[in-house]
């Protein structure tokens, strides 16, 4: 057992080391967090200097009439009231960035506003907001004040982090084949099954490594995306996203040492994992229900905003189950040198 | 042998490696079970109906009953509605979804708003397979230049009367015709469900598949081996295909001949169906077209020059600190950046965490490729370590210290500072002293720290860089980590 133990640990040892030394592992690991952080920080830039859109001051093209019910209201919105005989030229003729007009309702006896403007972002929400206390409608609006961090932030910052946790789920299917195909093209799994302890120790002691090299990058870049934007759910999007990554390795290493794998390729079983773990995902996106108790499928239900208290056990266990049935297929079938 | 790349390739010979190619990839069982996997991939994707059927809009606060059944309850929804009369929308944008339930609030709408015409946002399906068939190719590009090269066949192709561009466009061909034969079917069978309908999209996918092939081809051209050759084209293949799109879509609201000028964006937007008109449909499929052409030329070029494309080595020990220093200064100057361009979105106390995260991990990264630790330095000499700690801990207190970790701990929310400082400090210790003082020297690191770390302060940061660094060169690693922890718990 103690040899067993010393085994796993040495190659687990030996493999962190093989993959840190390797420069695509290394650009791998520091890609997603260089061109996430680099991304947000350059919109940050632009937007600094820019100015953002949301800060714009919007003019609003009215006839006289009209604009004499509401000017104080738009005075008080911080948008500028231009009187137009014809507003809605205005607009079209760019003397103004929206209009807003009253007209006969088409489907009754009444009259209706009308705004025209070349989106409904917040600038055309709040000058509806004052149109429909205007008109005392039977729905009225209030903008509240913009918080420090908004709930659409929140949401972005979670769907960014879920993005990288999708793309190490995707590395550990290819370094995980990626070793394993290696290391039977250069004959070190015929070498290590001369060794005097159980075969299945060579997948274990990879898997650990492989795990532990990508696990730390991933919570390291998730750090970064969290350290920037505090991401939404991130404990939720760290366990989940790790979890898959792990199964991932397995999945990858399992798919190239699978029975006459010798004889199949790097391309086809490597394909085929992917396609996979792809698919998960999408059971998860497509089945949140079923997805969020299932390892690497909770990364698809977790993307469309399910995380069912409780599904972190099953997940974790599932996951184990499938390393462990990894790791018991490499013993079986000796790296994929047996039948 | 550049004469020959250069010459007009030879359709015989094209067709030739196109042939070797194939039979390459489909000996044995491999070539079955890739097409089958690409097709139980996408053709359900293609196929069959997507999505769980319209969701309703979700809302918080007191939908009144008129809404019941229109709207869900959820707590973390954007939109809160407050009883009436008249009922109150308490939100900073309306969801589409949610206006209409409205009408049942309001049947005859007081506002009406009227829109200028968009260019359609949302995709079809054919970008949903051709972006999965893009993410089928990793293997197959894998086994192309770097299965040639892992297996010693290279060199005997390149050694044949076969100029370098047969040979890549031999290449390109197999697996551009596969990819866009397994798009297409999946497409045919969403024309069948109805799924999809007769468009552009038949001639952009191809177009998109055929210059990813050539990407994936010239981003391969360099690797050594089959697992090589997968990492690179999964990690740029899909971040270009997104980022593309994603640009030519934007571009599309300025003007649809513009977007499609994006090489592989416009044909993807073009397969999505969001560019409209015969000239953007033209110039995406022209602007993709002749990107790959290019792209197989320079790839064929890389073969020419040198034989074999010699083998990119991977970032040094320096390359390894400096991304480390890149990823640390991101993750501290981020959130500030965030509050100047008037949107603060986060917490400083996670950053410089996440900063010495970075750095420590970047340092270890970078002492495992490099095979040997700094000395650690002998037990008592641990003593001086702990004194210069307490001596650095001091100083701030009595001569105050300014640099971005400094600036992101003052910023700390009570109770994360601790956490965060010791992380920092062993993170920064680790990096300067474990990695960067062997590589740089004593003068070096000092520099590196005061220009990455204390660019605020640098006078009274000399005092502290000159200390550590010193500290480090005397008594080894040990002590200098422990006032590195000294320093950053006193901050």
């Amino acid at each position: 057992m103690r040899l067993v133990g010393r085994t796993v640990l040495t190659i687990a040892l030996a493999t962190g080391l093989r993959l840190v030394r390797e420069g695509f592992v290394v650009r791998a690991l520091a890609w997603p967090g260089l061109l996430a952080a680099g991304a947000m920080v350059g919109t940050a830039l632009i937007v600094g200097l820019m100015g953002s859109p949301v800060d714009e001051v919007a003019s609003l093209a009215m006839r006289a009439e009209d604009a004499a019910l509401v000017q104080e209201r738009v005075a008080a919105a911080s948008l500028e009231l231009r009187v137009d005989p014809d507003p809605e030229r205005a607009v079209a003729e760019g003397r103004a960035s929206r209009a807003a007009w009253r007209e006969a309702d088409p489907g009754g006896a009444g009259e209706r506003w009308v705004v025209a403007a070349p989106s409904a972002g917040p600038t055309t929400f709040r000058i509806e907001a004052i149109l429909r206390d205007q008109a005392q409608a039977a729905w009225r609006i209030e903008v509240p004040p913009e918080t420090a961090r908004s709930a659409v932030v929140a949401g972005q910052s979670g769907r960014m982090g879920l993005i990288i946790s999708v793309l190490f789920a995707l590395y550990g299917v290819v370094m995980g084949a990626g070793l394993a195909w290696r290391d039977r093209a250069e004959g070190v799994v015929e070498a290590a099954l001369t060794l005097p302890v159980p075969p299945w120790t060579q997948a274990a002691g990879r898997l650990v490594g492989l795990g532990v090299v990508l696990g730390l990058g991933q919570l390291a870049t998730l750090q970064l995306m969290h350290g920037i934007m505090a991401m939404d759910r991130p404990l939720a999007i760290a366990g989940n996203g790790l979890v898959a990554t792990v199964v991932a390795c397995a999945l990858g290493l399992s798919a190239v040492a699978s029975p006459g794998a010798a004889d199949r390729g790097f391309a086809a079983p490597l394909s085929r994992a992917l396609g996979f773990v792809t698919a998960l995902m999408g059971l998860g996106a497509g089945l949140p229900a079923v997805g969020a108790w299932l390892p690497v499928a909770s990364l698809g239900a977790l993307a469309v905003g399910s995380s069912p208290l409780g599904a972190p056990i099953p997940v974790t266990l599932l996951g184990l189950a499938l390393v462990g049935l990894a790791v018991r297929r490499w013993g079986q079938h000796q790296g994929g040198l047996g039948r | 042998m550049s004469t020959l790349s250069t010459a007009l390739p030879r359709p015989r010979r094209v067709l030739a490696v196109a042939r070797r190619e194939r039979a390459r990839s489909a000996a044995g069982r491999r070539g079955l079970s890739l097409l089958l996997f690409s097709l139980a991939l996408l053709l359900p994707a293609g196929a069959l109906p997507l999505g769980r059927g319209p969701e309703l809009p979700a809302v918080r606060g007191e939908p009144p009953a008129a809404l019941a059944g229109q709207v869900r309850l959820d707590e973390r929804a954007t939109v809160e509605l407050r009883a009436g009369p008249p009922l109150t929308v308490v939100a900073r944008s309306l969801p589409s979804e949610l206006r209409e339930a409205l009408l049942a609030v309001e049947p005859q709408p007081a506002v009406e708003l009227r829109l200028a015409p968009r260019v359609p946002l949302l995709p079809g399906r054919a970008l949903l397979v051709a972006l999965l068939a893009i993410s089928m190719l990793t293997g197959p590009l894998a086994e192309t230049l770097p299965g040639e090269r892992e297996g010693r066949t290279l060199e005997i192709l390149l050694a044949s009367s076969l100029s370098r561009l047969e040979l890549v466009l031999g290449k390109w061909l197999t697996w551009t015709l596969s990819a866009s034969g397994v798009a297409l079917l999946a497409g045919l069978a969403g024309m069948l469900t109805g799924t999809l309908p007769v468009g552009p999209w038949l001639l952009a996918m191809p177009v998109a598949l055929g210059f990813t092939v050539a990407l994936g081809l010239w981003l391969v051209r360099g690797a050594a081996d089959l697992v090589g050759g997968a990492a690179v084209p999964m990690r740029v293949l899909p971040v270009v295909a997104l980022v593309s799109v994603g640009l030519s879509m934007g571009l599309a609201q300025l003007h649809p001949a513009v977007a499609a000028l994006v090489p592989l964006g416009g044909a993807l937007a073009l397969a999505g169906g969001v560019l409209p008109g015969l000239l953007p449909g033209a110039l995406a499929l022209l602007s993709s077209g002749l990107a790959a052409g290019l792209l197989l030329i320079l790839t064929a070029r890389a073969v020419d020059a040198q034989g074999v494309a010699p083998v990119p080595e991977g970032p040094g020990v320096l390359g390894t600190v400096l991304s480390g220093a890149l990823l640390f200064a991101l993750a501290v100057l981020g959130p500030g950046l965030f509050e100047v361009a008037g949107a603060p979105l986060s917490r400083p106390a996670v950053s410089l965490s996440a900063g010495g995260l970075l750095l420590g991990l970047s340092a270890a990264v970078a002492l495992a490729r490099r095979g040997a630790l700094p000395e650690l330095g002998a037990p008592r000499a641990l003593l001086p370590g702990l004194l210069a700690g307490l001596l650095l801990a001091l100083l701030p207190s009595l001569w105050p210290v300014f640099g971005l970790p400094r600036l992101a701990m003052v910023a700390a929310p009570a109770g994360e500072g601790l956490g965060a400082a010791l992380l920092f400090g062993l993170g920064s210790g680790l990096w300067l002293r474990g990695a960067l003082q062997p590589r740089l020297g004593a003068v070096g690191a000092a520099a590196v720290h005061l220009v990455v770390l204390l660019p605020l302060d640098p006078l009274r940061g000399l005092l502290i860089v000159g200390a550590l660094a010193l500290l480090q060169r005397r008594f080894g690693l040990g002590p200098a980590l422990l006032a590195h922890l000294g320093l950053a718990l006193a901050g």
